[in-house]
């Protein structure tokens, strides 16, 4: 049986306030040629300087990914000749990668499996080209942007352990703080490449490149198309002679050969002479380490042995400005309450306002004493959805919306006894079911205690004194 | 050693999109076979040691802070490229090639 072997190529670029190797500024912008030093063009005489940020984002990602560290680095140049390289060749690291090595673990079906990682890289990017009718424009912000290449060993199984692999590898950059790794805003670039072999027999088979599949879901598309397209020609005879560069066309999930690939040869690497060695120590390595941040795996382990959800878990993980807000207040008040709260009203707010968690106008004291105070059951859930909005819409303190809305609670024993005991005698009926064992009729009483108290009964004193009343 | 000729000075100045003249040919013909034999001369030096050379100095570390400085204006980037200044872009004659370049 043919089975797939896929690797997986990343670019991500890296959030320096500069370049690589110049002190241009490291930011979009819609001014095309704005964020440009005389050493992105490329001009002659200039001379490249490593940008330690850079270095300390790619090691703590390689630390990250479990890699072994290059302590002796050089760079190396990649020759190629194009108009979004005016020097001619890319500074890359070609022959001592800052880590190499390592391994991503994913969850497949409940079972673990490591991803080996090949290899870590920092490298420049390129400039952007924009194929007009007449003519090429070149925009040189994109030129020197720091990137690191994250090269997966040829071992993932099928398209779906990819997409695992990808969104596993995303949420861990994220965490680090390194990139905003948006596929869509190309600060994440996947590359997927595939072959099939007969299960059992050593020898891979010839491989495809797939370039610059738009998300993450059609890295997955990609990969099943092309398995399927390989499997079909192997499978009547046909053979893969060559390997190919295809692309993805997301519009008819199919791939579409760009040109057959070129060989490492071709690009004659050799050691950049303009950038002298690096030499990272123990101690820096060992500094990066302990600076790493908790990782959203051990998050996931603690939010579960806290007690929330599955779902809850992955919407908190997701954003990470969320997860660190959570993180924060987790300690201050009730965690399990506080996470519905934050996955559900307050994030749909969020999305509707499209504002981000620390954009809000509620101060958190007041989120943390509204959370405590519904964890003691102090409002009714529908009370605390309407206090929630007003502070949410608002802002404002907690004790003075309560009022504002007219939500103050009876939590007096006396007042409660009496009126409880008042309903009790009015309704033999419900106290004679309740006592034959049918639960309807306590949630009868207590409707009848709320509509009594206008929704402003303490929930949790009245239900406390309604069964004392009952089991008299 | 005459390793390059006059043909091969041509093709090389088509291939850049250079015109010349025939004294050009002969005057450019003169230098790169110049170059090539200073190239040559490479091949005889001994290589004593196996210790590979990555850089032709001994510092190492050199890095700088992450500091955003010496940028230059656009209307003078645009200038050097021989560009209109007014302009946003540097063009270049239609390039026809992958996408992902």
């Amino acid at each position: 049986m043919l089975v797939p072997t896929i690797g997986i190529e990343v670019h991500v670029e890296l959030k320096s306030k500069a370049k690589v190797y110049s002190t241009a500024k490291n930011e979009f912008s819609y001014e095309p040629n704005t964020n440009v030093t005389l050493i992105d063009l490329g001009y002659p005489g200039t001379l490249p300087k490593l940008n330690r940020e850079v270095v300390n984002m790619a090691l703590k990602a390689a630390l990250a990914l479990n890699c072994e560290i290059s302590k002796d680095m050089h760079f190396d140049r990649k020759n190629y000749f194009y108009p979004d390289l005016p020097k001619g060749y890319q500074i890359t690291q070609s022959m001592t990668p800052i880590g190499h090595d390592g391994y991503l673990e994913i969850e497949v079906n409940g079972k673990k499996k490591q991803i080996g990682i090949e290899r870590i890289h920092i490298e420049e990017d390129t400039c952007k080209s924009i194929h007009g009718e007449t003519g090429t424009l070149l925009n040189f912000n994109r030129a020197g942007v720091p990137l690191v290449e994250i090269v997966s060993k040829p071992v993932i199984e099928t398209p779906e352990e990819a997409v695992l692999y990808l969104e596993k590898l995303r949420e861990t950059l994220l965490y680090l703080g390194i990139s905003d790794v948006k596929i869509e805003e190309g600060s994440m670039r996947c590359d997927a490449n595939i072959s099939l072999h007969e299960e059992n027999t050593d020898t891979f088979g010839t491989k495809c490149e797939i370039k610059n599949i738009g998300s993450i879901h059609n890295v997955g598309v990609s990969l099943h198309y092309e398995e399927n397209r390989q499997r079909e020609i192997l499978e009547n005879g046909g053979q893969i002679l060559h390997e190919e560069t295809r692309r993805f066309d997301d519009k008819t999930g199919k791939t579409i050969l760009m040109r057959t690939k070129e060989t490492g040869n071709d690009y004659r690497y050799f050691p950049e002479p303009d950038l002298p060695m690096i030499h990272l120590t123990l101690e820096e390595i060992e500094n990066t380490k302990k600076q790493l941040p908790i990782m959203p795996d051990v998050l996931r382990e603690n939010y579960r042995k806290l007690g929330l959800n599955e779902n809850q878990i992955k919407t908190i993980i997701a954003a990470r400005d969320l997860c660190e807000f959570y993180e924060q207040e987790r300690k201050l008040c009730d965690a399990n309450v506080l996470a519905n709260y934050l996955t559900g009203d307050i994030l749909s707010f969020l999305n509707r306002e499209k504002i981000n968690i620390n954009e809000l106008k509620m101060d958190v004291k007041e989120l943390e004493e509204f959370v405590n105070r519904m964890a003691k059951k102090e409002f009714s859930s529908k009370q605390g959805k309407e206090l929630l909005n007003e502070l949410l819409e608002n802002g404002g303190k907690v004790e003075e919306v309560i009022k504002k809305l007219g939500l103050a609670q009876i939590s007096d024993t006396s007042v409660l006894e009496e009126m409880i005991i008042k309903i009790v005698n009015n309704h033999p009926d419900s106290v004679k079911d309740y006592k034959e064992g049918k639960d309807r009729a306590i949630k009868f009483l207590m409707g009848q205690v709320m509509k009594e108290t206008k929704g402003q009964a303490n929930p949790s004193l009245a239900m406390e004194i309604l069964k004392a009343e009952l089991s008299k | 050693m005459k390793s390059l000729d006059k043909e091969h000075v041509k093709h090389v100045a088509k291939l850049a999109r250079l015109r010349l003249d025939e004294n050009e040919v002969s005057k450019y013909e003169i230098a790169l076979n110049q170059i090539l034999e200073e190239i040559e001369k490479i091949e005889n030096v001994e290589l004593t040691t196996n210790v590979e050379l990555i850089a032709p100095t001994e510092n190492h570390d050199l890095y700088f802070h992450d500091t955003v400085k010496n940028e230059l204006k656009r209307n003078i980037v645009l200038k050097a490229c021989g560009v209109d200044e007014t302009h946003e872009y540097i063009e270049v004659p239609k390039v026809i090639a992958d996408e992902e370049n």
